[in-house]
């Protein structure tokens, strides 16, 4: 089996790894695009932060609707964090990431949701515990 | 192939001490605990080799040793498949 | 062979007869490495992506035992068994504090790495003691709330609800304590060995530790703190 005869790094000619190019998938010396990322996190974390703070403590949004924005500016949060501190691109380098991270947050919902779901309908389907106790009496 | 080190056992049984320390409410014990195990992890980080190669040849060669010893086996063997 | 691609079809048949697996031959005697994404000729990947991807794996687990302790938190957090619930047990403005000190240590911790990748060893440390201030602070503010509350009564032995506060808000705690013990172990392995390939991948396996943590963070300050003050 002789080897292939064009070079596939150079395959792709016009797009190459300066003119594609996503938020954080940077070439590994170049500090430049770090301290970008860092800050844009900064400042899009400091937003989401001082958002949820000032939610939680005011009434400018109707009041049962409150924990569903907080989740909301929470989840925002985290993908500001995983996107720019932790790098989660769709560059080449980062399939592996994006596709453990992807199984983590199944298992984390599965976990979550199910855990849940399960204790509120045995809640449900129990007898109230000062019943059960009374019943030991 | 990382270089083999006893490092890891020796964390764990301070490890160990921990947190049987910790259960017990032993103080002092949970101290020593924490700091060998914090230790046996500096120890550790602070290697200079921390891996050995493996050589492709050699891995071909092992490679090649183990087939010949099967396919000696497998020739040794009668038709109907048991042993010989 | 010509220098420009052969039409595609005549191309797709040539790849076909000589690799129909797609396996893209590597040359077997090549000696030196051949730096890639892993596929085929390219050879395995870089060691910083694999090493990058390893300590991924062991994150996502961690954080499926922090997922543990919040659905812990999420069942019990009516079972208050006749003691406080979470609105006697949130001071906003400490939560402010603490979350704004693990968010900076997070932007320090990036700028950090940015002075990794120049190989600058006075900032790289400059940052990361800032990282280890900010970090510590955070800490020493949890302490300090947790001594407040045992000092009212609120203790993890009260009830259920409060054992699994408890316990998810100082398991994440200790997650940062015991980062803060890597983070120094970090400063003196880089003061004394310098930036040689095996310092900076533990440094990128920090940097993911301790942004993952600010993760963490991020959901119990809302689903603990806020969501128990605003619930």
């Amino acid at each position: 089996m002789s080897g292939l005869e064009y070079d596939p790094k150079n395959v792709t000619g016009a797009l190459d790894r300066r003119e594609d190019h996503a938020p954080g998938d940077e070439p590994v010396e170049d500090a430049g695009h770090v301290i970008l990322n860092s800050n844009l996190g900064l400042g899009f974390s400091v937003i989401l932060t001082v958002a949820a703070f000032v939610l939680a403590n005011s009434q400018l949004i109707y009041g049962p609707a409150i924990p569903v924005a907080l989740l909301v500016l929470a989840i925002a949060q985290m993908g500001v964090h995983l996107v720019f501190f932790l790098h989660i691109t769709t560059g080449p380098d980062n399939t592996n990431n994006v596709l453990a991270l992807a199984y983590g947050i199944m298992v984390v919902g599965l976990i979550v949701v199910g855990s849940i779901w399960i204790m509120s309908h045995m809640g449900a389907n129990m007898m109230p515990m000062n019943q059960l106790i009374e019943m030991q009496r | 192939m990382p270089v083999h080190s006893p490092v890891g056992f020796y964390t764990a049984v301070f490890a160990t001490v921990f947190g049987f320390a910790l259960i017990w409410q032993i103080w002092w014990l949970a101290a020593v605990g924490f700091v060998g195990a914090l230790a046996g992890f500096v120890v550790f980080a602070w290697r200079d080799v921390h891996e050995f190669h493996v050589p492709a040849e050699v891995v071909a060669e092992v490679d090649r040793a183990r087939r010949a010893a099967r396919q000696a086996l497998l020739d040794r063997m009668p038709d109907e498949g048991a042993p010989a | 062979m010509t220098d420009f691609p052969l039409p595609a079809a005549a191309e797709t048949v040539r790849r076909v007869r000589e690799d129909p697996n797609r396996l893209g031959h590597r040359d077997p005697h090549a000696r030196e490495e051949i730096e890639g994404a892993g596929h085929g000729t390219t050879g395995p990947a870089h060691r910083r992506i694999i090493v990058g991807y390893g300590f991924w794996i062991f994150l996502l687990s961690d954080i499926v035992m922090f997922s543990c302790f919040f659905a812990a938190f999420a069942v019990q957090r009516s079972a208050t068994a006749g003691g406080p619930g979470i609105g006697e047990l949130v001071d906003m403005h400490r939560v402010g504090w603490e979350t704004g000190a693990l968010l900076l240590s997070s932007y320090t911790c990036g700028l950090s790495f940015a002075a990794t990748n120049v190989r600058s060893k006075l900032w790289t440390q400059v940052f990361l003691l800032v990282t280890g201030l900010l970090g510590l602070i955070f800490v020493g503010l949890e302490l300090f709330e947790f001594i407040d509350l045992a000092g009212r009564g609120i203790v993890p032995q009260r009830s259920g609800f409060l054992t699994s506060f408890f316990g998810l808000v100082g398991l994440h705690g200790l997650h940062v304590t015991l980062a803060g013990m890597w983070l120094l172990t970090m400063m003196a392995q880089v003061q004394v060995k310098g930036f040689r390939p095996e310092i900076v991948h533990r440094l990128i396996c920090f940097n993911l530790f301790w942004h993952a943590l600010d993760i963490v963070w991020i959901g119990i300050f809302t689903i603990v703190y806020l969501m128990g003050a605003t619930g």
